[in-house]
């Protein structure tokens, strides 16, 4: 037997085994995101319950002319794209900055008791976290009366029920909950920073800023583009925007309050109208598909760090 | 080092062999699972009732039996295993097996839909869209066949309107309905003094504040804003009048009382239908709700009504009650007396109606059962609801053991009869409201209420000799009235003027929090005729006009 078929052979063998080992991971995928996919296609029947995804009639384009002529939807996708996007520029260099202040720490106890601290606040619920914010931000709550204990504000600051307020509040909501949250992911990369590097700018005569700025930052620049392009994908669905309307929005700050979120929910699935909702999502998921690709295509062109 | 790769590879072999078993032993308990739902959908399929042979009225067969039954509310607490559920087992025969979903938001019962997969019996309540869903898929046996077949006792319990005013649009009744507040219903409870309950819908005021300033009449609006201007010159930091309605822009329909009340429940008893000559308007247009934007205006400019009615969550409005954070509010006879934080020497009191209250019942009752086709045994299904519907049922199900020496809840003795009429023992009733839920827990009773009869079902409850609410009736009992012919008038919310609707009370949600807090009167009424002129751009009137023909096509049926 010539020994080098043997070798192939037992290559086969190990790869068919390891294959077989991402068969189920597969299948979960085949199973669980890409056959309800072919749901999509009730944004183009006329849908019922009854008759099911095969029955309906099709009505062509008739749900995206619903949505497109209707003033509530133009509202809604305003407020999304104007809170996705300030909550982009607020939010997303926070946990970067909070990552290489943590990283300069010199006690290594404070730095654990701050970090789990600031990531504490990404696992609550978002009702427990909208009813302290209520409560707080009463015009008889706790922040209103240090404002003007401090003599800042004459009376008290409307915060829930003044609709200029309402994307500064979800901005500052975000900011508290995800930065120590998003930090982590940027102190993995720069714990994994050889310390040879460290010792070498050293020598080099580097001050902590330089070294900041020449290794720590370089170090993480990929994961930085990386967030970035799936966030900029992501600002039509906005994170925590529909929480926020939902949970916070009222009637006095609904012409800032209402996203597209809280639209799909309130046309579409509440009002048993799953063929609409089924075409407002299809719309937000094709959007944020070219976002998505047109964020990566930059990436590649400035400076070659892209998904792929 | 041979053996060991080829240890390692086995290993590996061992692994992916048992991943893939794993998979695969997922799929089978998938078929294991849909089998019996299979046959279940094959059921369908057998004679309907009315083919098989006619059924002599013998006594029902009490042979061991278990139903599905579907209860299409997330809270549902019980599964059948407590002392009145075994009681009811041993008299019948049946045993439930409940499924509930785990959130209330249709999405499994919509997926029992879509397969025409559907248990023994369905729960849910009676406006449920999924109701005329199955009703206009032919799921569902009509009550009228089976009854007729099976249990003609059961036209003699049921409350006469029960099979009367139900009716789908081919004449027949495909759902059981609970909690009907018929005309037997009203008589009796209007003997007891207990047409006016807990529930009742009612203002409150601080008696401190008000004592502080004399106890001034505060019998209409007027007298009611004077007063409550003199007791904030006292006490700056307080609300004057405080409600809950932070909930109107997710209002379903335009019909939803809250709408026109916006957040003053019955006090100026507005209405959300009003009848003129032969048609219904909405009650956006009337005279009682511009007198209610009128009043809350009012207030508001007065300093007297603040935005927190129209934002804070149940929950804030629970507790600001709680602290003495209001001068009076707007709640119910049951939450009307609460003791604020701030002194406890003080409570709450329920103040009288104006005499503009009017309180309209419809009387038509909570929850609907209904009996799908794939039922398993049609027969003994209706059966079992007869027998539930029944004063036996009752028995079982509500007032529980006869006796006069109470031990405890779960043995009881519960009632004892009263000139004729079952009576719960001061302190069994005592333990129960205590602890509703505990109670519930040990004997079973009050909770399974599919096809609860209001008299019977609330009757042990009625006690004739309670003052307190026997000065409630006095107050309230001529401002209410009940009128069934405005029941279940509601547009399907998936049809052109569903959606109609739906575009409305969004305009609406974007123009009531401008009209209340205008900055004088005259603004207020100016964006008020602003909003009707948009809404009836919209089409108000087809909106109005599919009510109409709802509530005439309802009527002929009756």
């Amino acid at each position: 037997m010539h020994p080098r078929k043997i070798k192939t052979s037992r290559g086969w063998d190990n790869q068919l085994i390891l294959q077989l080992m991402l068969l189920p991971a597969l299948l979960t995928l085949l199973i669980f995101s890409y056959l309800p996919m072919f749901g999509i296609v009730i944004a183009f029947k006329d849908y019922n319950v009854l008759d099911g995804l095969f029955g309906g009639a099709w009505v062509g384009f008739d749900h995206f002319r619903e949505m497109f002529g209707d003033e509530r939807f133009h509202s809604a996708l305003r407020n999304t794209l104007a809170m996705s996007s300030i909550k982009l520029v607020v939010t997303f260099l926070a946990p970067v900055l909070f990552a290489l202040i943590l990283n300069e720490l010199p006690l290594a106890r404070f730095k654990k008791w701050t970090q789990t601290l600031t990531t504490l606040p990404h696992f609550l619920s978002y009702v427990i976290i909208a009813t302290l914010t209520m409560i707080f931000l009463d015009p008889k709550g706790i922040v209103n009366g240090l404002l003007q204990s401090l003599g800042l504000t004459n009376g008290p600051i409307e915060f829930l029920a003044e609709p200029g307020h309402f994307w500064t509040l979800g901005a500052s909501l975000d900011l508290w909950q995800e930065t120590g949250w998003g930090a982590i992911i940027y102190l993995a990369a720069i714990t994994g920073i050889n310390t040879e590097i460290y010792e070498a700018a050293k020598v080099d005569g580097a001050g902590r800023l330089r070294t900041i700025w020449h290794i720590n930052l370089p170090a993480i620049r990929s994961a930085i583009m990386v967030l970035l392009i799936l966030n900029i994908g992501s600002l039509i669905y906005g994170g925590s925007n529909f929480n926020q309307s939902y949970l916070l929005g009222n009637v006095f700050n609904r012409d800032t309050s209402y996203v597209l979120g809280y639209y799909t929910l309130d046309n579409g699935l509440l009002q048993m109208r799953y063929a609409f909702a089924t075409a407002v999502d299809l719309f937000q998921s094709c959007i944020s598909l070219v976002l998505l690709l047109a964020a990566n295509w930059t990436a590649k062109k400035i400076n070659g760090s892209n998904i792929f | 080092m041979r053996s060991m790769r080829k240890s390692k590879t086995s290993f590996a072999r061992f692994i992916g062999a048992f991943l893939i078993a794993g998979l695969l032993a997922g799929c089978s308990s998938n078929n294991g699972d849909s089998a019996p739902s299979e046959s279940a959908a094959t059921g369908s399929a057998s004679p309907s009732p009315s083919e098989s042979a006619a059924a002599s009225p013998q006594a029902p067969s009490t042979e061991p039996i278990s139903f599905d039954m579907f209860v299409n509310f997330s809270w549902y607490a019980l599964n059948w295993s407590d002392p009145a559920a075994k009681n009811i087992t041993e008299k019948t025969g049946v045993t439930l097996n409940i499924t509930k979903p785990v959130s209330d938001d249709n999405q499994k019962m919509n997926i029992m839909l879509s397969n025409r997969e559907l248990p023994d019996f369905v729960l849910l309540d009676k406006a449920d869209p999924a109701l005329q869903r199955m009703i206009e898929g032919e799921m569902l046996y009509s009550l009228e066949e089976l009854i007729d077949q099976y249990a003609p006792e059961m036209r003699d319990v049921l409350p006469k309107e029960a099979l009367a005013n139900y009716k789908s649009s081919d004449g027949k009744t495909y759902a059981l309905v609970s909690f009907i507040e018929g005309e037997q219903y009203v008589e009796a409870a209007r003997k007891y003094n207990a047409l006016i309950g807990s529930n009742q819908p009612t203002w409150s005021i601080r008696q401190d504040y008000w004592e502080e300033i004399g106890k001034p009449d505060i019998g209409t609006p007027d007298a009611y804003i004077e007063a409550l201007e003199q007791i904030q010159t006292a006490h700056k930091g307080k609300i004057g009048f405080y409600t809950n309605a932070n909930n109107i822009p997710n209002a379903k329909h335009l019909t939803d009382g809250g709408i026109v009340t916006l957040g003053t429940s019955a006090m100026f008893g507005v209405q959300a239908l009003v009848k003129e000559g032969e048609a219904l308007k909405s009650g956006l247009r009337s005279a009682e709700y511009q007198n209610v934007i009128k009043f809350l205006n009012t207030m508001a400019n007065k300093g007297l009504l603040t935005k927190d009615s129209y934002i804070d969550s149940k929950d804030i409005f629970t507790q600001k009650i709680n602290n003495g954070d209001v001068v009076s509010y707007a709640w119910t006879i049951g939450d009307g007396t609460k003791v604020p934080a701030d002194n406890s020497n003080t409570a709450y009191a329920v103040m009288a109606p104006f005499p503009s209250y009017k309180q309209v019942r419809d009387g038509s009752g909570w929850t609907a059962i209904a009996i799908p086709k794939t039922n398993k045994n049609p027969e003994r299904a209706i059966q079992f609801l007869s027998f539930l519907s029944s004063e036996e049922g009752h028995k079982l199900t509500k007032w529980g053991v006869e006796g006069d020496a109470y031990v405890d809840a779960a043995q009881g003795p519960h009632y004892h009869m009263v000139d004729g009429k079952a009576t719960y023992l001061p302190e069994y009733w005592a333990d129960k409201q205590k602890d509703w839920s505990g109670v519930a827990e040990k004997n079973g009773l009050s909770e399974y209420w599919l096809t609860a009869n209001s008299t019977w079902w609330n009757g042990p409850e009625w006690d004739a000799s309670d003052s307190q609410f026997a000065e409630y009736n006095k107050m309230f009992g001529d401002h209410v009235e009940y009128n069934p012919s405005i029941a279940g008038i509601t547009l399907d919310s998936t049809t052109p003027i569903g959606i109609v609707e739906k575009k409305i009370i969004d305009l609406y949600s974007s123009y009531y929090s401008k009209i209340i807090f205008a900055k004088d009167e005259s603004t207020a009424m100016s964006l008020y005729a602003e909003f009707i002129e948009k809404a009836d751009k919209l089409g108000l009137a087809d909106v109005e006009q599919a009510w109409t023909d709802i509530y005439k096509a309802k009527n002929a049926n009756q």
